[in-house]
């Protein structure tokens, strides 16, 4: 039998924990009475109901801790999430204060817990949840930091075999260690949960034991595994250290390929004092070796090479192809309107004019640099334990995530506002709040209702599958941890909510963005183009008699039509090019750091391809569809995105006066 | 269930703690170690364990040497013995058991049910 005090609970949630948890006796009463209360019957649990802890409250748990010690009074205090994170800490710190939880509460999760803290039988669906594996599954990682570098020192040996192997030099005695050590690390790292790692080590064992001959074809295969191992067992060689709030962000480098000297130091100076990496090379062979160790964040590139751009272009159109997906600035003295589309033909992000101030370089640079940091999904991990915190680290890191993990759950509604991440992975025990608890409070909250949330769980039985389910979890991941199940799940999570929000970006019908988020964009172009000076071209295209093809040939046949001239759209221009569909038959396009005449160029590129397609017309014959355009230049028609539009629409007006099948520019010059 | 006691003979560090805490923790267990084949006979007579749990393969004296020498002495000859393995492959296996000993479990062994399989293993009750 345990006595609970519950102090300022709604008396419905004492009677119902009181028939929920067998043995439980529980009396209500209110904050004033409370120390009353304690002396004058034994009770092993204080259950504490209040929005917000203020000061009264913080007297009377002072009084509380200097009479009742923690051993023989458990507390719990449920409260609001908002509650700064400050005095959440200090109740845990100061007073004693064993669990929270935030409100509205979960009464099947408080009357787990309860029963928990004073050990009391409790089972949900299926019984058979042990508490006590929880603690072996602690103390077993403790072992581990105990052990690694015995174990690592194994891995050592298999490394020194791996290498002599690629080396032709494996004598008889390193590869009986050899086979011994891997042996030895087969037999022991999946007890410690690393199945992956048994399994390679097993690989190992295999290779390196008997005495035939071993190919030594299969010495830099045998390395790889070894490296494997030593990543799997959660040691990277070159590992930044862990920080515990912020996971490991390394600072991006930016490499810089320019024969000038000069240029090169003044980029230098401003890169370093803005916190950069940074490497050099002058020319773009050195660059290649050069690549060949690192993966720059950005590369900022000149094209005048002695030997011609070629081979500048070559390396461009490389590291922009989707495999390296390597953001590239040109910065070059060049500034021909074929130079502009050549760069833009590779797939380079941007084409700056020397000579440019290093600052408004890298001003650039720091553009790209956080355009490709949002386009990586961000990951929150919570997790009080360090080691899976690195686990994660390990796994997701080299697979283009950005980790950021958090050690302390107290802490847990400010990082995530923070950072506001794509997808949330929470442990399920932590001390003082609990996954599950975390996890509710977040689905409570419409504006992260469609966070993924993935669980990490050392126990996949019925019940604690149902609590995780029940909290709004997406998925869960049993312990230990499998990196490519645990990838697997993660990219399937981020593809279904990547799928909803291009939904919503996109026209379904053509494919191109819709006015909204081009309007977003576009707004964005002209902020850049005041910084950097460049001009932004803007078209307005709309289809020709499109109202004639919808009535005469059916909806069906107009619809067929915008589908292929959106593709058609989408293939012409580049995608830093803001496509977009404004409505019926119009269509806008911004065109970042192009001239009117090169943005009339490209639409008359168009206009001649879309020409030349054929659509199903009346009685089997073919027909082709046209459309009229005007051309509009930021910020010399117009000085914010109204007035171009304006200015490209009269263009486009214009066009369509004078007998369509044409594009205007704004100025009504004809083309 | 009634607490067992049982003697865990492995040269490795490691793998004794693991399961040693396994057993403890999970089980409930008194857990006796012995880090060679020669400690674990002296242990086997004088702490009479339930079952030893012993490492087929050790320096100097290796699993089945060990308890051969086990099966020998009438103070030890009616203990149980289970060998633990790192070996996979079925002959391996099949040759192990055909020593007379009461099972083979194998290693990495998942810690979380050590004391299952034991249980599995003996025909203890769980």
């Amino acid at each position: 039998m345990a006595n609970v005090l519950a102090v300022g609970v709604d008396t419905q949630l004492t009677r119902w924990l009181q028939q929920r948890v067998e043995h439980l006796t529980v009396r209500s009463v209110d904050f004033p009475q409370a120390l009353e209360a304690l002396g004058q019957d034994h009770y092993s649990l204080l259950l504490a109901d209040q929005d917000s802890p203020n000061v009264e409250t913080a007297e009377l748990l002072e009084a509380i801790r200097q009479r009742f010690p923690a051993t023989l009074l458990a507390i719990v205090f449920c409260l609001e999430r908002k509650v700064e994170s400050s005095i959440q800490h200090s109740l845990i710190e100061r007073y004693n204060v064993s669990q929270l939880f935030y409100k509205p509460v979960d009464r099947e999760e408080l009357a787990r817990l309860i029963a928990e803290l004073l050990d009391l039988p409790f089972s949900l669906i299926a019984p058979g949840h042990r508490p006590e594996q929880d603690l072996a599954v602690a103390a077993i990682a403790k072992l581990w930091e105990k052990f690694r570098p015995t174990i690592m020192a194994r891995v050592d040996v298999c490394e020194e075999a791996a290498l002599a192997l690629v080396e032709g030099c494996l004598g008889e005695e390193l590869r009986k260690k050899a086979a011994g050590e891997a042996h030895k690390l087969a037999g022991s790292v999946g007890s410690f949960g690393y199945a992956e790692g048994t399994r390679l080590a097993r690989g190992l064992e295999h290779l390196f034991q008997g005495n035939k001959p071993i190919e030594p074809s299969r010495g830099l295969q045998t390395a790889e595994t070894v490296l494997l191992l030593r990543k799997t067992l959660g040691r990277e060689p070159s590992a930044p250290p862990l920080s515990l709030t912020n996971g490991a962000v390394e600072d991006p480098l930016l490499m810089i390929i320019d024969h000038d000297k000069e240029v090169v130091d003044q980029l230098l100076v401003t890169a370093t004092e803005q916190g950069l990496r940074t490497t050099v090379a002058f020319s773009v062979a050195e660059a290649r070796g050069k690549l060949a160790q690192d993966r720059p964040s950005v590369v900022v590139l000149d094209l005048t090479f002695p030997g011609g751009s070629g081979d500048s272009l070559k390396l461009v159109e490389e590291l922009s192809s989707e495999s390296s997906g390597i953001p590239v600035l040109v910065f070059t003295r060049k500034d021909s309107f074929i130079d502009r589309v050549e760069v833009a033909r590779c797939g380079a992000r941007g084409f700056l004019q020397k000579p440019l101030p290093a600052g408004e370089v890298m001003d650039f640079v720091n553009r790209l640099i956080e355009s490709e940091r949002a386009a990586r999904p961000t990951i929150l991990a919570v997790d009080d334990d360090l080691q899976v915190l690195q686990l994660l680290q390990t796994i997701l890191k080299p697979s283009g995530f950005n980790l950021q993990i958090l050690e302390d759950p107290l802490r847990f509604w400010e990082v995530l506002e923070s950072i506001s991440p794509d997808l949330l992975i929470l442990d399920i025990k932590m001390p003082h709040i609990g996954g599950i608890e975390l996890c509710r409070v977040v689905r409570n909250d419409a504006r992260w209702a469609r966070l993924p949330i993935l669980f990490l769980t050392a126990h996949t039985d019925l019940e604690t599958v149902q609590r995780v389910f029940n909290a709004g979890a997406d998925d869960f991941v049993g312990k230990p941890i499998v990196g490519p199940e645990l990838l697997m799940r993660i990219r399937n999570r981020l593809e279904r909510v990547q799928l909803y929000r291009s939904m919503a970006e996109t026209d379904l019908l053509t494919g191109v963005a819709n006015r909204g988020r081009s309007v977003q964009m576009l707004t964005q172009f002209l902020r850049f183009s005041d910084r950097h000076g460049q001009p932004v071209s803007l078209a307005i295209l709309d289809l020709d008699n499109f109202k004639e093809i919808n009535d005469s040939l059916g909806h069906a046949t107009g619809d067929e039509v915008l589908r292929r001239f959106g593709k058609r759209l989408l293939k012409t221009f580049r995608s830093e090019d803001v496509v977009s569909r404004w409505g019926g038959e119009e269509f806008v396009v911004g065109m970042y750091g192009m001239r009117r005449e090169d943005g009339v160029q490209r639409t008359a590129d168009l206009l001649e391809a879309f020409r030349a397609e054929t659509f199903a017309g009346w009685e089997g014959r073919e027909c082709h569809v046209t459309f009229s355009a005007g051309v509009a230049q930021y910020p010399e028609d117009g000085n914010d995105l109204q007035a171009v539009y304006k200015a490209a629409d009269r263009a486009l007006y214009a066009a369509k006066a004078a007998g369509k099948d044409r594009i205007m520019t704004a100025g009504s010059h004809p083309v | 269930m009634t607490s067992k006691r049982i003697l865990l003979v492995d040269d490795e560090d490691d793998i004794r703690e693991v399961a040693k805490l396994s057993l403890e923790m999970v089980a409930g267990w008194e857990v006796i170690t012995a880090s060679s084949g020669r400690e674990g006979i002296q242990k086997a007579a004088t702490e009479k364990p339930d079952a030893v749990l012993l490492d087929v393969m050790m320096p100097e004296m290796d699993g089945p040497t060990t308890f051969q020498a086990l099966q020998i002495s009438p103070a030890t000859k009616g203990i149980p013995v289970i060998l633990l393995t790192a070996k996979v492959q079925a002959a391996d296996q099949r040759r192990f058991k055909s020593l007379g000993v009461a099972g083979v479990i194998a290693k990495p062994f998942d810690p979380m049910t050590l004391a299952d399989q034991v249980n599995a293993t003996l025909g203890w009750q769980s």
